[in-house]
């Protein structure tokens, strides 16, 4: 919301700069973005007179004028401008002014003769034709009209003001007008306001007698008033209404839209005028749209209606797009005669799926959503006939159209006075918050604990105690409220097991060479599509977003793979040869619940020389064991957007709740990858499911220990991880430990066979132990090899 | 016999202050003390002599014979210690040399922040509670006091799954959720992801991440909500930096309050600081006290409880913590980026 301090000071006296009371208003609750001074650059830019012009004696080109600012003695300037005369207002910079264009402006020497300042262009002060008739003349702007000598540049051009920007909340559509700001400063000052006048004389004829006015939809349209003006003549609005328009940022057109704007900005109620002889039948009639029925507005588009819309029609078709913007056919033009003035209140959830739908936003939508109030109608209908009266602008009717459903009845809340120092934490008197709440023109007054207060119809958004609270509290002062800590009625399980597990999931990467990545929760289709995966797939049965910011954000992630990937080939074109990643981060699948299944995901993703699948699966494993997770195997599998031969699903209970592998050449390629990348994604959620097992401390040998080592010849294929359980399982608990130190193909075997070799040390807890336990251990081992591999001792 | 040791104790010093290292001192000591050693030959000898001379005799030798061992013992420390010396000299290395790089990677910044706002509160008795992103019109809006139509939607353009179903465009829903299955007193943050309807630049995120607080319990105050809020941003910021509230408005919270601190960096002391951008203060969230419409929706008896709430952006604390200009810097995980972080 625009409000010029020039237009505020008709209703409040203000005597703080600018920036105290943007300060001020923070405090009280009117949120100043920030504040304009129009009248920038034309400090010391003034009306000059010029009384003389001599030659210059040493230039043919410059002339030395003479030139009344107002002051005893006339100055001396020098110019070379041809367009001055003697007896000519013109636009003088001083000494110290520093222009718009950026000069600045100091007393100077011309061929000998001191200069005490500028005559300037209208070009030099930034302004044109527009803002003042005959500035853009090329030569000096000279002023067309009788003003003194020495008055500031900006009170001619009406720039002198001071423009604040203020944020208007929600619940706050009265602040959405120039003397609802003004209320608000009279409230943070503690002067009073005195409100625009709102009286005027009717002439001969009946509103009622000319227009006819019916409200088919009285939900959508709780008010409509409409007063009929008639033997108008068009013509521009005074400058005074076109200064206070264009400082608020309203284009000025002619009088009778001019007061319908300055109307609108003034008390926040927007209204609207039909050329009457436009309205078929003398018939104004409120009702949706019907299907098909299409209106031209005002801004030269032609908009198709649905049957939610509210529009304003006559006995035939739509003239106006309720609240929203008027037909182009009933506009306001040189020839307008007679004039239908609309003073309505529509409802705020149909202006705002409406001018939602037509993607329209105008001054008036933007206030009909917040809100109206179904009194403000009448006081600003009659405002506008007050300034009708004042412009004379035409004859008023008498009496007015108004269909009423709304109740207008005043309205009065009581609160305890207790409650609300509960509530604030304060110890007020009632008297206090009286004298608080009438600084905001409410009306209250205390009758032992009961506060009771006579709400205005502007603020229907007061309804409860919590409400009066935070009146009171932000006349009285945000920052008197005392620090007290609340006490401690809880017992706080800091946090939950899973909560723990994420944290410690991250501590653990982020400790073993891992950097954190973070990325959108959305996926592109076209990922999915990259990733290979077959059309049934699950990872596709993701969740759609009906208003995506884009194709590419389209989608809730159903796997984090796609981001990693990306992600990895945009730090590989920065040249970037490490790329060590992990994230965690949730996945959205589709489901038959309420809502979709949202699973919270580990994915790490590594490119770089030293990383291999084995560095990626270490990780995962040393990071699963002091979770005290055991209770799962890694088989090989997995997506078909991974390697064939390098890629493992890890398993619990014979689901699969991860993989690792690394990305397929061809992926890597469509992605614009040119180096080996390991991948892994793991259900962190599953993982939690798993039994966890403590850890219980075992105690340290007293007997020694016996190593062996062991080799066997198997089949190329056939998996060792597999061999390493089936060795564990047929040793029992005198095995202590296991590691492969060999796995060798070539002469020294078979074709297709390899040789792995074990290294084992066997103990037992309770002796020393003798060649013959492990003999017999060995015996075992063999036997399972040979009977689930086919291995064979090497000889 | 006197003149003869008093000649090998002087030969045996002379030699031993020549000797330089450990073998020429064993070469010394098996000369004197060896098998055919100076003293071996005298103590041999002591058989030619009367036995009424022998013990006169052995104990003069064994006097000698003790000066030298703790002549050659005293060399021998003097060496060793000079070899030992000689040896640490040798194994000098240049300690300007940079470290190994060891393998440690880093948390996310939003991460290190959100841990430390969570431990902050963890710290004051809150819990951490957590829901859905995407999320039920019901919690997301309708509960907190935003019907259909309600103009504070406008405040937080949403992205729709369908007509019931939208991406959470706060974490108050999980307020909603608690306060409509748990009873008082209740003290949580949610801290998590949220969306709303923004096209990506520098300052905007279509997805950025909140941490909300509620607690509700009798006689909660706006005091209560002060003081909490005071603790958090001296934990937070610093113990110097002080807080100032001021009139705000959500649907949610009445009254409601956004909260600045004074600039942690410059105390408002410089014009051009980077963080206050000169103005001294930094808007750090936004709260309130539940409204009574709000506990009333959620099942909560607001004759008996009070609550207040508050909300605030982990990715603009981020930004302004680490002075990162661009709000795409944090999604878009560039390794040069992520690695000034390490072993955070």
């Amino acid at each position: 919301m625009l409000a010029p301090l020039s237009w505020l000071k008709k209703y409040v006296e203000i005597d703080k700069d600018a920036q105290t009371l943007t300060n001020m208003l923070t405090m009280t609750g009117s949120e100043v973005e920030g504040y304009e001074n129009l009248a920038k650059g034309l400090d010391h830019v003034v009306v000059g007179k010029i009384t003389k012009i001599d030659k210059h004696p040493d230039a043919d080109r410059l002339q030395v004028c003479r030139v009344n600012v107002g002051e005893e003695k006339d100055i001396i300037i020098v110019t070379g401008a041809t367009n001055v005369y003697e007896g000519a207002l013109v636009t003088l910079a001083r000494e110290g002014a520093d222009l718009p264009n950026g000069t600045k402006i100091t007393k100077g020497k011309l061929r000998g003769v001191v200069s005490y300042g500028m005559m300037c262009s209208g070009e030099e002060l930034c302004i044109d034709d527009s803002v003042y008739p005959g500035a853009s003349v090329n030569g000096i702007m000279l002023i067309n009209e009788d003003v003194k000598p020495g008055t500031s540049i900006a009170s001619v051009l009406g720039m002198d003001d001071i423009v604040f920007d203020i944020k208007t909340y929600a619940n706050r559509p009265d602040c959405l007008s120039v003397v609802g700001t003004a209320r608000e400063v009279a409230a943070t000052l503690n002067v009073p306001l005195t409100m625009p006048e709102t009286t005027y004389k009717e002439d001969t004829k009946q509103t009622q007698d000319i227009v006819s006015v019916e409200v088919s939809s009285p939900d959508l349209c709780p008010r409509y008033m409409g007063k009929i003006v008639y033997d108008i003549k068009i013509e521009p609005s005074p400058k005074w209404m076109q200064k206070s328009l264009a400082a608020a940022g309203v284009r000025p057109i002619n009088n009778i839209v001019d007061i319908t704007n300055y109307v609108m900005l003034e008390l926040g109620q927007p209204m609207h005028a039909f050329d009457f002889k436009y309205v078929k039948e003398q018939k104004i009639v409120v009702r949706n749209a019907k299907n098909g029925e299409s209106i031209m507005t005002l801004d030269g588009k032609e908009r198709k209606l649905t049957e939610e819309m509210l529009v304003i029609a006559d006995a035939e078709k739509p003239i106006a797009l309720a609240g929203i913007m008027g037909g182009e056919h009933s506009g306001i033009y040189e020839d307008t005669n007679t004039v239908l003035f609309e003073s309505a209140i529509f409802n705020h959830a149909n202006i705002r799926m409406t001018a939602r739908a037509l993607g329209m936003r105008t001054e008036s939508s933007s206030r009909y959503e917040k809100g109206l109030e179904a009194a403000n109608a009448e006081l600003a209908l009659n405002r506008a006939m007050h300034l009708i009266e004042k412009l004379g602008a035409g004859k008023i009717a008498q009496g007015c159209a108004d269909v009423l459903s709304a109740d207008i009845s005043p309205r009065t809340l009581t609160v305890s006075i207790k409650r609300v120092n509960e509530l604030l934490g304060l110890d007020l008197p009632g008297n206090t918050m009286d004298g608080l709440l009438r600084r905001l023109q409410i009306e209250s007054h205390a009758e032992g604990d009961s506060l009771i207060c006579e709400i205005p119809a502007f603020r229907q958004d007061l309804q409860n105690t919590a409400d009066i609270a935070e009146e009171i509290l932000r006349i009285y002062g945000f920052d008197k409220i005392p620090s007290k800590l609340p006490e401690m009625h809880i017992e706080s399980k800091g946090r939950t097991a899973r909560q723990r597990t994420n944290l410690a999931i991250r501590n653990y990467m982020s400790s073993h060479g891992l950097y954190e990545a973070v990325h959108y929760s959305f996926m592109s289709p076209a990922a999915l599509d990259m990733l290979l995966l077959p059309e049934k797939d699950e990872l596709r049965n993701a969740v759609k977003i009906i208003n995506p910011l884009g194709e590419d954000y389209s989608l809730m992630r159903t796997t984090l793979m796609p981001a990693m990937i990306k992600t990895i080939a945009a730090n590989l074109n920065h040249r970037i040869d490490d790329v060590k990643l992990f994230e965690l981060s949730k996945t959205f699948h589709e489901s038959n619940d309420d809502l979709p299944l949202e699973v919270n995901r580990l994915s790490i993703g590594v490119c770089s020389d030293d990383e291999t699948f084995f560095t990626v699966k270490g990780r995962v494993e040393s990071m699963l064991k002091p979770l005290g997770l055991k209770n799962y195997e890694f088989k090989r599998g997995g997506g078909a957007f991974l390697h064939p031969g390098r890629k493992a699903i890890m398993l619990v209970d014979e689901i699969q709740v991860g993989f690792i592998g690394e990305l397929h050449p061809d992926v890597a390629d469509a992605a614009g990858i040119k180096k080996r990348t390991y991948l892994a994604e793991i259900n962190l959620d599953a993982l939690l499911e798993i039994q966890r097992s403590e850890l219980v401390v075992a105690e340290l040998p007293k007997y020694p220990s016996v190593s062996r080592d062991l080799a066997v010849v198997v089949d190329k294929d056939q998996p060792v991880g597999q061999m390493l359980s089936v060795i564990k399982a047929s040793c029992g608990n005198l095995l202590e430990s296991i590691e492969i130190f060999d796995i060798y193909e070539g002469a020294q075997v078979e074709k297709d066979k390899k040789s792995v070799a074990f290294s084992l040390i066997f103990r037992a807890s309770d002796r020393t132990l003798v060649d013959e336990d492990v003999n017999k251990k060995f015996v075992r081992i063999l036997n399972a090899l040979d009977k689930n591999f086919n291995a064979k001792l090497r000889e | 016999m006197k003149e003869k040791l008093d000649n090998i104790i002087k030969n045996a010093q002379a030699e031993l202050s020549k000797a330089e290292n450990t073998k020429e001192l064993n070469d010394i000591r098996q000369q004197n003390l060896g098998k055919k050693g100076a003293f071996t030959e005298l103590l041999k000898s002591l058989g030619s002599l009367s036995p009424d001379e022998r013990p006169q005799a052995g104990k003069i030798i064994n006097e000698a014979r003790m000066m030298f061992e703790n002549m050659l013992t005293e060399q021998e420390k003097k060496i060793k210690s000079l070899e030992k010396q000689i040896k640490l000299s040798l194994e000098t290395i240049d300690v300007t040399l940079p470290g190994e790089k060891s393998s440690i990677g880093s948390a996310h910044p939003l991460s290190l922040v959100r841990d430390e706002i969570e431990n902050i509160f963890i710290a004051m008795g809150f819990e951490i509670a957590e829901g859905p992103e995407i999320e039920l019109d019901h919690f997301n809006f309708e509960l907190l006091n935003v019907p259909k139509g309600h103009p504070a939607r406008d405040m937080q353009d949403s992205f729709y799954v369908d007509e019931t179903r939208l991406l959470r465009t706060h974490t108050s829903p999980v307020q909603a959720r608690v306060m409509t299955t748990q009873k008082p007193p209740i003290r949580i943050i949610c801290p998590g992801r949220v969306y709303r309807f923004d096209e990506v630049d520098a300052t905007h995120s279509p997805v950025f991440h909140q941490c909300e607080g509620l607690v509700v319990d009798r006689g909660i105050n706006m005091a209560h909500l002060r003081g909490t809020i005071d603790v958090f941003a001296k934990r937070m910021y610093g113990s110097k930096v002080k807080t100032r509230f001021r009139p705000s408005f959500f649907p949610f919270t009445e009254p409601s309050a956004e909260v600045d601190v004074s600039c942690y960096l410059c105390g408002g002391e410089d014009k051009n600081c980077r963080v206050c951008k000169g103005s001294g203060w930094i808007e750090i969230l936004g709260c309130g006290m539940v409204n009574p419409n709000v506990l009333k929706m959620c099942g909560i008896d607001p004759d008996i409880y009070s609550g207040f709430a508050f909300g605030m952006g982990i990715d603009r604390i981020t930004t302004s913590r680490y002075t990162i200009s661009d709000l795409r810097t944090l999604f878009e995980n560039d390794m040069r980026f992520l690695k000034q972080f390490q072993g955070l």
